[in-house]
């Protein structure tokens, strides 16, 4: 009885797969897209910010993770490279815990690490499972193999 | 093509760790929802009366339905017992969240927006969809299958 419940809740559920991937994928870009374009209107101010939290070279780290953020952004919503995109933007969310919001505790009520942190889980998600269907990964890499 | 060979190569790699991000964002989600839960139980005639104030009917009802469902999905969720099942009760009191409390205070977590409860909702969405991954119960009694 359980077992028929769990395989009816399964078969019915599981066509789902693509569609929370792809809602995952645009909350996470739309959550990325502020925090890049702020780094980039204002660069100088981002480097010596990363300064004074003691990361090493400042203004190439600044570039790098605009960068890396502005081609998330980009990437996630198109569905391109997504596993790839998603392993530095996890390596820039775990920078972002150590350095800010760490000392703060576990709330985002205190800054403390929560959102960044379900940011990594859905970016490690992308890693490990990839696009979904409704993306160009998909179109270009996946269709035929299938 | 190299590109769509180097792709792939990756993804069969990745995909290992497809179990690992799903019992990572179940943890995480059974924290989340572990505080709100006691909260509920804790002050039970106090989260009835804010349920009537919302407009929310059958109010005592309610509060029982959803204190008990949220404390059922912490469990669950850590065990990884019947996961596409509870997911999904537990998506409705997200969006009933979303709904009621939060949508009036537009996108960010700093002014209670639907931030954060929307984000429980896609982790909810892509576990409903996915399972729970290897390291379940949910694997352990019905298998893997297909």
């Amino acid at each position: 009885m359980l077992a028929k419940i769990h395989t009816l809740s399964k078969n019915i559920l599981q066509n789902f797969q693509s569609l929370s991937l792809l809602l995952a994928r645009l909350v996470v870009a739309y959550g990325f897209l502020e925090p890049a374009l702020n780094k980039w209107k204002d660069i100088n101010s981002v480097a010596t910010w990363f300064g004074s939290m003691g990361i090493p070279f400042p203004t190439l780290n600044a570039y790098m993770a605009a960068s890396t953020e502005i081609l998330g952004v980009l990437l996630l919503t198109i569905g391109l490279f997504t596993r790839l995109i998603s392993i530095p933007l996890m390596v820039i969310m775990v920078v972002a815990i150590m350095t800010v919001h760490l000392t703060h505790g576990f709330s985002a009520g205190d800054n403390g690490f929560e959102i960044p942190l379900y940011y990594m889980l859905f970016l490690f998600i992308f890693t490990a499972h990839g696009a979904g269907k409704f993306s160009l990964d998909y179109l270009l890499f996946e269709k035929k193999t299938q | 093509m190299r590109l769509k060979d180097f792709y792939l190569e990756l993804s069969v790699l990745l995909n290992y760790f497809q179990s690992f991000s799903l019992l990572f964002a179940r943890l995480a989600l059974a924290y989340g929802f572990y505080e709100p839960a006691l909260t509920k139980w804790r002050n039970f005639d106090t989260t009835t009366q804010w349920f009537g104030s919302l407009g929310i009917p059958f109010a005592p009802f309610m509060t029982l339905l959803t204190a008990s469902l949220e404390i059922i999905g912490v469990l669950l969720l850590v065990f990884g017992l019947f996961t596409r099942l509870i997911t999904v009760p537990l998506m409705i009191i997200m969006l009933i969240a979303v709904l009621t409390v939060h949508l009036s205070n537009g996108f960010s977590m700093a002014n209670n927006g639907f931030e954060i409860p929307l984000y429980y909702f896609l982790f909810l969405s892509i576990l409903a969809s996915h399972g729970a991954g290897e390291f379940s119960l949910d694997t352990l009694i019905f298998g893997k299958g297909k």
